[in-house]
């Protein structure tokens, strides 16, 4: 039971299972932080994006956002101190985490708070990077659940226009084209959605979570482009793409909480 | 196995000896240490660390001694290569020379930048600087544009256009200082039978072709010229994400629109309109008694081309011919008038992006020729535009981005008038005159635009543009300086003031490229919230220039000054997800100087307030409700009419009192309805309208009595109906 209560927290929110499980790959990431420890163990930034999950999952299971907080805090006083773009990086991305967690205990005001804090965060950023712009672009398109319909075109518009930076900046930066196809998938098609969503998304999962390990760096993305993929193909009744994409996501996330999931869906398709 | 273990022996024996290497990253650019750069063996990437926040770094090198197998002697000691890298730099690789001292890694900047360059470089320079950017879907979701671009614009605060057509007039400017920039060049007369009471209805752009449209509402970025209001800049789309059919059906319009990828990075978009007016007029006879017919044909081809990495061409080509019948009434004088007018205009633009800058060049051939026939008046002209650019902009700098540019623009206008002598008398057989009128304008004018980052939070530009005078010309130049402060993500601060000047456009009644000037000074407030959006503005413009009025009941027609005052107001409320209201008033104080007198303008508005009311469930139906009202624009009145024999009229006496009257306020109620069906793989949009619900008569001008002792009231549109469905597939 209490497996299946982590399971569901880590279902609530993306890219945690796709940190939790490059930790328990092969990912070379594994292998710089060993080989950089004693430089940066006492370095906040070392293994953030995990940190940051651990923080969201502990969050949700003791429905207090005391974690959070406390690594919110950590970020900002080291940002006060240093004054780095990536730490604006990983505060945006923690906004990100805690909006989550606003919304699944019912805090929908400040979901929405958390969410602009991580908007404005990036926003405010000189010299943003294709990483920045993609993570701006994913918390825009996040955004969209709390603005009217009349407003979701636009943002769209913007998410898009953000993330043609980012990809023009790095042609290989997979999340990049993640959140692209996110924003496509869940796009009405009347408002010209769900025409790229696929061919974003295999482009992702054909790219690298890293060019080069980097404890400090983002690593997110793949496995969620993967289990998107595989709903995009169950969404457009393409079975057989389906099971093939669910096969491979499946050997390469054994323990992905979203990925399994979806194998209910394509039993005896 | 046994080619593997050959190919073990064939090449090395390998050991290991490890010591450490220390090293720092720099930012070239400024010294600055770079925190968590990627330091790592290119033979082994997993051997990597990262360097802290002094950009420091350590780690074990990996020496290997080499026993060359063939001839079986050790080989001298090897350093890898080392590589280092972050985000937004150049990569580099060094093999270190020794690890006694700090090794210095410097990477150089801006990659992502640089890059960047080739998103941003697509962007007007002045973007920052515009009061409002419309995309395709703002066009679409507007509740009053019924899918017209230029139509989108009177829903602004900033439009002050009274006469229900789709000329964009800019706070209290008159059209023609108002320029429509299509792909970098002007495009004048941008509507459909423009004839028709002088001004048209639609606008000639197809919505689908548009990816942005920036407007400025006053003080128009002196990257274009020829414009002393305000300046509507439409660029098309730069590439497209899917192939489309669609093809609509409306009551007075029928047309198909497709676009094709070509290859992977070309495309081609084309589309064709018949617009006719039997089922519009059948089912609004006593709506519009007095339009007796109207049509156009019309068709355009826009060809994107990607030559090379860098260049790209794009090449728009548009073609019109258009009639019309419209019973029309000239003082005392009432019979039906026609026109009919065929157009071509060819607009390319190549560009070429290098690293830190882009060059573009923009051309236009647009020419047309016109007929109307109204009684004893009868006219033929045939004008011509020809347009070349040439624009520059640099974005290597830090701060600060830079552009440069030229432009030729050629306006020919030669034009056969048969003319009443007394413009009072338009009956056939009233004395008449013939004139030819051979008009040429050759405008030459260069520029200089720059805008610089202050602050994150301000940026500042400032521009100037001056002309080569040709022929009789004068030489002028144009001013502007420009800040918008952004304390918050939500809102915006935007003051600009500037000089500007531009040449009229000829017409029958105004056949001359009279110069005109402008001086505006506007400062606009914005605050967007998730679902409220507040924007204010006033501004104060001296508009200079012999100005034709074109007032009907005014027997003088030019001006030598027009002072407007002008504040906008405009509220967006958005209720849960469904609801939006929008609610925006503008006043104008206008004053005209005739002589060495000052009047009140006939566009004095105390008041012009647009309300939008909008529920929008994409399962069942988008309504929109829209109400517009204004004070009724203010006129001289005649007051009587002399007899003229010769003539066979009455000439009109007008008061003495210009401007004193007034029309009856203008209020129009509109409803649209729309709703998206999916059927397969294709949409079908189905559309209704209701344009003057109430069937409020309001007052545009009057019909006057043979002898001025009567008059009645020329109306502005009675509601009408409308509708349609538009079937869209994308494959």
């Amino acid at each position: 039971m209490k497996n299946l209560i982590i399971a569901s927290l880590l279902a609530i929110a993306n890219p945690v299972l796709g940190v939790g499980s490059l930790c328990c790959s092969q990912n070379p990431s594994e292998l710089a932080v060993s080989q950089n420890h004693k430089l940066v163990s006492q370095n906040l930034l070392n293994g953030i994006e995990q940190k940051i999950m651990q923080s969201f999952v502990s969050s949700m299971t003791t429905q207090k956002d005391e974690q959070l907080q406390n690594l919110k805090k950590e970020l900002a006083a080291l940002q006060k101190q240093r004054n780095q773009n990536i730490i604006v990086y990983w505060q945006s991305y923690l906004a990100y985490y805690h909006a989550i967690f606003a919304l699944q205990t019912g805090k929908k005001d400040l979901a929405e708070t958390y969410t602009a804090e991580g908007i404005e965060l990036l926003d405010n950023l000189q010299n943003k990077n294709s990483e920045d712009y993609t993570l701006l672009a994913y918390l825009k398109s996040f955004s969209i659940q709390f603005k009217s319909g009349f407003k979701a075109p636009f943002i769209s518009s913007a998410v898009k226009s953000d993330l043609e930076k980012a990809i023009a900046m790095d042609k290989e930066n997979l999340r990049a084209y993640y959140v692209y196809a996110s924003s496509d998938f869940y796009t009405p098609e009347m408002y010209g959605g769900c025409k790229e969503a696929e061919q974003y998304l295999l482009k992702a999962i054909a790219l690298p979570a890293q060019k080069v390990p980097n404890a400090m760096l983002p690593a997110w993305g793949k496995e969620e482009a993967y289990e998107l993929l595989i709903k995009f193909y169950i969404k457009k009744e393409k079975w057989e793409q389906a099971k093939k994409t669910f096969q491979t996501a499946s050997t390469n996330y054994p323990n992905s909480y979203n990925i399994n999931k979806l194998a209910a869906k394509l039993v005896g398709k | 196995m046994k080619n593997i273990i050959f190919i073990l022996l064939f090449f090395a024996q390998t050991t290991f000896a490890q010591t450490i290497l220390v090293g720092k990253v720099l930012d070239k650019s400024n010294q600055q240490p770079i925190f968590a750069a990627n330091i790592y063996w290119k033979s082994a990437m997993q051997h990597g660390t990262t360097s802290d926040f002094d950009g420091v770094f350590t780690l074990k090198t990996l020496q290997t001694t080499e026993k060359d197998t063939k001839k079986d002697t050790p080989k001298d000691t090897q350093k890898d290569t080392l590589v280092v890298s972050f985000i937004g730099y150049e990569t580099k690789e060094i093999v270190p020379k020794s690890t006694k001292d700090t090794l210095i890694v410097q990477l150089v900047g801006n990659i992502g930048v640089l890059q960047e360059v080739s998103v941003v470089a697509q962007d007007p320079i002045s973007q920052d600087f515009s009061v409002v950017k419309l995309e395709k879907m703002n066009i679409y979701t507007n509740p009053i544009a019924a899918g017209d671009a230029l139509k989108a614009i009177t829903i602004l605060p900033s439009s002050t256009n009274t006469d229900e057509t789709a000329n964009p007039a800019l706070r209290g400017s008159s059209a023609d200082r108002t320029r429509i920039l299509f792909n970098g060049v002007p495009i004048y007369n941008p509507v459909r039978n423009s004839q028709l009471n002088g001004l048209g209805n639609f606008s000639l752009f197809n919505t689908e072709m548009i990816h942005k449209m920036y407007v400025y509402a006053s003080n128009p970025p002196l990257t274009f010229g020829n414009t002393s209001a305000g300046l509507v800049e439409i660029e098309t789309i730069k590439s497209l994400k899917t192939n489309q059919l669609q093809v609509s059906l409306g009551l007075a319009n029928t047309g198909v629109f497709w676009s094709k990828k070509l290859g992977k990075k070309h495309f081609l978009q084309a589309y064709t309109n018949y617009q006719f007016s039997s089922a519009f007029i059948g089912l609004n006879k006593s709506s519009v008694p007095r339009l007796r017919d109207f049509g156009t044909t019309d068709g355009g081809l826009n060809l994107n081309v990607q030559l090379g990495r860098q260049w790209v061409w794009n090449s728009f080509n548009y073609l019109i011919t258009e009639y019309f019948g419209f019973q029309t009434n000239v003082y005392t004088y009432d019979n039906l008038s026609t026109g009919s007018k065929q157009r071509g205009f060819f607009v390319n633009n190549l560009s070429k992006q290098f690293a830190k800058s882009v060059l573009k060049i923009n051309t236009l051939a647009d020419v047309s020729n016109q007929d109307y026939e109204f009684g004893s008046l009868v006219s033929n002209n045939k004008q011509q535009q020809f347009y070349a650019s040439v624009d520059y902009k640099y974005l290597g700098f830090r701060k600060i981005s830079l552009q440069v540019g030229g432009n030729y623009d050629y306006a020919k206008y030669v034009a056969d008038t048969k003319a009443p002598i007394f413009f009072y008398a338009l009956a056939p057989q009233t004395p008449t005159y013939q004139v030819q009128q051979n008009l040429e304008n050759h405008n030459i004018e260069g520029y200089v635009y720059l805008t610089y980052a202050a602050h994150p939070k301000l940026t500042l530009s400032a521009a100037s543009r001056a002309n080569v005078p040709t022929n009789a010309q004068v030489f002028y130049g144009s001013g502007q300086i420009s800040a918008t402060y952004q304390p918050t993500n939500e809102q915006r601060w935007l003051l600009s003031a500037g000089k500007y000047h531009n040449y009229s456009t000829p017409t029958v009644f105004n056949p001359a490229f009279n110069l005109l000037d402008s001086w505006q000074a506007a400062l606009d407030y914005e605050l967007k919230k998730a679902s409220f959006e507040f924007l204010a503005a006033v501004y104060y413009k001296q508009d200079g220039g012999i100005q034709n009025l074109a007032n009907q009941q005014l027997n003088f027609s030019n001006a030598n000054k027009i002072n407007t005052l002008g504040a906008e107001i405009a509220i967006r409320k958005d209720i849960g997800k469904r609801f939006s209201f929008t609610v925006c008033n503008t006043f104008i104080s206008q004053k005209m100087q005739i002589g060495n007198e000052s009047f009140r303008s006939a566009e004095d508005l105390a008041y012009f307030v647009k309300a939008t009311a909008t529920y929008n469930h994409p399962k069942i139906v988008t309504i929109a409700l829209s109400y517009l009202t204004r004070e009724g624009k203010f006129f001289t009145p005649i007051i009587g009419g002399n007899f003229n024999a010769r003539a066979g009229f009455y000439e009109p006496i007008w008061s003495n009192q210009v401007n004193s009257q007034q029309y009856g306020n203008y209020h129009n109620l509109s409803l649209n309805l729309n709703r998206y069906f999916k059927v397969g793989k294709t949409g079908l949009v189905v559309f209704a309208s209701v344009n003057n619900l109430l069937n409020i008569s309001n007052e545009r001008d009057f019909f006057f009595a043979s002898d001025y002792k009567s008059w009645e009231v020329n109306p502005y549109q009675l509601r009408t109906f409308y509708g349609g469905v538009v079937w869209q597939w994308s494959y």
